[in-house]
Formats: structure tokens, C-alpha cells, sequence
């Protein structure tokens, strides 16, 4: 396992690869993060409790929360549409020099998309921090 | 069940949580809903949704989504890292299992609790 | 022959069980002429300077699949690669990950044939009478051919995409891109009629709903195979199966 992370983190290879591995690490992070928020919800129903807790913009912990939300939703539609079949291109005939269509344009023009509405959201988000 | 019908689940919860993760964070937020972060975020805002019917059908999907896909992916990656003994991946999917029923337990609680306030 | 350009230095990762408790890397100095690939440097250190050095190679020219490496960071063919186009005066050299390493340069490519076996990369008909006595050939229209196939039957078993996956590092039972796309290859042959056989290998716990995408696979593959386009449309196949639509 570790030998997988540090050949993902040799900065050799194309950006999908780590975009998976900023997926996962997100998808853990939230796993642990929201157990413990459902946990804290289901005891905030007393009022008494209620004074003490944080709201979700302000506060950096649940910032962080929410910006790794939106990263691994929308990183997360992006893939949805990968691996019903879209935006991968289709079997051609390979002539050399080779260009694999699944990561041709239509991919990287999504990755751009992605990277650009993860941007913005995360900006709205930091405002309302502020 | 085949390994494609949970996977099939879990692409439709995925989306279904897109949507209503964006409806929870909603009423936080004072540049997208214009309320005032205090009144929305405050134990009357959350009392006052919370009574709503919608609300609490919303909620009762938006639990289902996140108690599934959060613990299915969970249990993917488990499986990749640790599994291969067929008793481990029993014991993966049993435990994750029964992570994701606590966790639709904790906020089905929190949520009729609420409604019925 | 060019005359010689510049002298650029090789670190090669080595290792013989033998002798060894772990792999060390060692420098040799190689003079570079305009056009060599680092098969050429690899051959002119185990002529000149280093005997013991071992490496597979064949054909020399990115057909056979053998000479699979590490070079630079990322996997490539040795024949394949220009020693001048990687720009660089020291170069690299490490077995490729993900395999276990035999000795020095060669890795064991059992894990690549035994997955690839149990896709059953064959073609499967029901109609023994015909298999046992042929009358004609099955008719495929060239559409046929290249529109769902033929890209997936170039592959050379080089290994490089099992070296690539990350699913592959973690997941010791991961059925790995070649399994994967020779399964789509076969199911989506209009020859073949073994579909329902296959996707139950590929259905599985370890099978193709393990791929993330990283399409690391498809980066570093030599004929252009494209093994990531291949399992997302496997990926397609089963579900439209699943829901009764037409593949």
C-alpha cells in the first residue's frame, strides 16, 4: 500500500490519478466527520446543549468539512458519468502516435470544468466563513 | 446480491445525496438564502423546519443516501486494503453494515424527535 | 553509427537474492548517440562495464512486450524510449511496481497470466457441431471489427498497466486492466456467445466495480490499447444488462 501512495505522489503522472487519491482521502475524512456530526445533531435537540455548539460557516473544522464535500461531490458526478460510459470516447483504430481517448479531450475538458466549479464553490464558501 | 446491483444502488444514492446535501446546507448559508446565519442556525430556525412534513421526508431520504453510500464505498476500499480471507471480508461487510443501521438509527431519532416537537 | 554526443549516467536499480538483503541502485556511465533507446544503453552496460546486469528483451522494437521498466518515475517500453527525448543527463532505471522483482531489471509477471486466465480470453460458441466440423467462417463486418474491438485485441502483455494501477498496489486479488479489457473484448466480439460466462468472473468482489479510474493504465500503455475506456465500457455493458436495455 505504501509503495502505491508514494507512486502516486511521484508527480510523474497525469491528474486523474490524483484526483482518485484526493477522492478517497475526502471520502475517509467525511466518513469520520460525519459520524460525529449526526451524533452531536441527534444530541442537540436539547436546547440546553444547543448554546455551546458551533454552526456550520463559522466554524474552520466544518469549513473544512464542507469544502471536502463539495470537492468529492462534484469530482464524484464527474466519475459517475466516467463509468456509466460517457465522456470516455470509443474504440478506434489505434494509429501511431497513440492517443487513448478515455483520457483525450473530453475528459480533460471535464477535469477543467470540475476543478473550476470546485473553485468557485469553495470561494462562496470561504465567504461566508468571513 | 450481485456486486453490480449495490453498485447500482449506490450511484443512485450518490446522486440523491448531491441534491439533498445541497438542500441541508441551504438554510445555512446567507449569500444562497438570505437569512441571517444566527436566526437560521438557531434552535427556533432548525424547531420551526423541523415541523414541516417536507422536511422530514426530505431528511428520511437524505438518511437513507448517506447511511448507504458513505458505508458501501467504505466497505469497497475495506475490501481492496484487506480482504482476499473470505472470513475478512465477511467480517468488512457485516461491520460496516452494521455501522451504517447505527447511523440511520442516530438520525432517524434526531429527526422525528424534531417533528414531532 | 553517429558519433557520440554526450555521456549520460544510468542509475540502475539492482538486486540478486541471492547475495542481497535489499535492492541498491548503481551508476554507470553510457555514451549517448543521437537515436539510441535505453534497450541500447541497457545492452552496451552489460557488454562493457557490468556483466551480472539482467533485463528481458526481445524483439527491440515495442512489439513483443518484454522489456517493460521504471524509467524516470513512469513505465515504459526500453526499446521505446529515446535516451535524448527524456532530456535529462542522469536516467532512472527501477523493475516495474507491483510485481514481485526476480532479480535486478525482471519482475514476475504470474500475477498478469493467471488474471488474464480466468477471464477465459477465448472464444466461447454453443454450437460444438459446427466448432468440431466448420463449414464457413462467422461473418464480421469490418464495423464490427473496429468500432467495438479491435483497439483492445493490440495488447501485448507487456504488464506495464498492472504496474500502473493503484487498485493493483492495493488490492492483491484485483482482476487487473488486461483481464478486464480482454473480458470486454470478448464479450463485446459479435462472434462470441460466452457473455454471461465471463461476467460473472469479472461481477465480482474483486472484479471490475474496483476500478476507480485513475486511467494511469491507459497512460502508460505502449500500443494504445486504451485498457480504462475498455472497463468503463464493461462497466456499461453489465449495468445495461442488468437493466434490460440493448448493449
Amino acid at each position: 500500500m505504501i509503495r502505491s501512495i508514494s507512486q502516486i505522489l511521484s508527480k510523474r503522472y497525469m491528474i486523474e490519478k490524483y484526483l482518485h487519491f484526493l477522492h478517497r482521502i475526502t471520502g475517509i475524512y467525511m466518513v469520520v466527520f460525519l459520524y460525529m456530526h449526526v451524533i452531536l445533531a441527534s444530541f442537540r435537540i436539547d436546547k440546553a446543549i444547543w448554546c455551546i455548539l458551533n454552526t456550520a460557516f463559522s466554524n474552520p473544522v466544518m469549513l473544512s468539512f464542507v469544502v471536502a464535500a463539495i470537492f468529492h461531490g462534484i469530482n464524484g458526478l464527474r466519475l459517475i458519468l466516467t463509468e456509466l460510459g460517457y465522456m470516455v470516447g470509443k474504440p478506434t483504430l489505434p494509429i501511431f502516435p497513440y492517443k487513448a481517448s478515455s483520457i483525450g479531450r473530453q475528459q480533460k475538458v471535464a477535469i477543467i470544468i470540475v476543478l473550476i466549479l470546485f473553485f468557485i464553490l469553495s470561494a462562496i464558501a470561504f465567504i461566508e466563513f468571513i | 446480491m450481485r456486486e453490480s446491483t449495490l453498485w447500482l444502488f449506490d450511484i443512485i444514492a450518490a446522486i440523491i445525496l448531491v441534491i439533498t446535501v445541497l438542500i441541508h446546507i441551504f438554510p445555512f448559508s446567507t449569500l444562497i438564502s438570505g437569512i441571517g446565519i444566527k436566526e437560521a442556525v438557531g434552535i427556533n430556525g432548525i424547531i420551526e423546519r423541523g415541523k414541516s412534513l417536507t422536511y422530514l421526508v426530505t431528511y428520511i431520504i437524505f438518511l437513507a443516501a448517506i447511511s448507504y453510500h458513505p458505508f458501501y464505498r467504505l466497505r469497497l476500499m475495506l475490501i481492496e486494503y484487506f480482504g482476499g480471507n473470505s472470513v475478512r471480508e465477511k467480517i468488512i461487510s457485516i461491520g460496516c453494515l452494521i455501522a451504517a443501521i447505527i447511523l440511520l438509527v442516530l438520525g432517524l431519532y434526531a429527526t422525528i424527535v424534531l417533528y414531532l416537537q | 553509427m553517429s558519433k557520440e554526443i554526450m555521456e549520460v549516467t544510468f542509475r540502475i536499480q539492482r538486486f540478486d537474492p541471492a547475495k542481497d538483503r535489499y535492492p541498491y541502485f548503481r551508476e554507470y556511465r553510457v555514451p549517448v548517440r543521437r537515436g539510441m533507446t535505453v534497450l541500447e544503453a541497457l545492452i552496451y552496460i552489460k557488454e562493457n562495464l557490468d556483466a551480472t546486469l539482467s533485463f528481458r528483451y526481445s524483439c527491440r522494437s515495442a512489439v513483443c512486450g518484454s522489456c517493460g521498466m521504471l524509467i524516470n518515475g513512469v513505465q515504459r517500453l526500453a526499446c521505446a524510449t529515446q535516451i535524448l527525448e527524456l532530456n535529462t543527463d542522469v536516467i532512472e532505471v527501477a523493475p516495474m511496481p507491483n510485481y514481485p522483482v526476480i532479480k535486478d531489471l525482471i519482475v514476475d509477471l504470474t500475477r498478469l497470466f493467471e488474471t488474464h486466465r480466468k477471464v477465459k480470453p477465448f472464444l466461447i460458441r454453443k454450437d460444438i457441431k459446427e466448432q468440431e466440423e466448420p463449414t464457413k467462417e462467422y461473418y464480421q463486418t469490418w464495423k464490427d471489427i473496429v468500432d467495438r474491438i479491435l483497439q483492445f485485441t493490440y495488447c501485448i502483455k507487456c504488464g506495464m498497466c498492472l504496474s500502473a494501477c493503484p487498485t493493483v498496489g492495493y488490492d492483491k486479488e484485483y482482476l487487473g486492466p488486461v483481464a478486464l479489457t480482454q473480458a470486454f473484448r470478448y464479450i463485446a466480439d459479435t462472434r462470441d456467445e460466452g457473455a454471461n460466462e465471463r461476467i460473472k468472473v469479472v461481477d465480482s468482489p474483486h472484479g471490475c466495480w474496483n476500478c476507480h479510474f485513475a486511467a494511469s493504465c491507459s497512460e502508460v500503455c505502449p500500443k494504445g490499447v486504451d485498457p480504462a475506456l475498455a472497463i468503463q465500457l464493461l462497466k456499461k455493458v453489465i449495468i445495461k444488462r442488468k437493466l434490460g436495455l440493448k448493449i
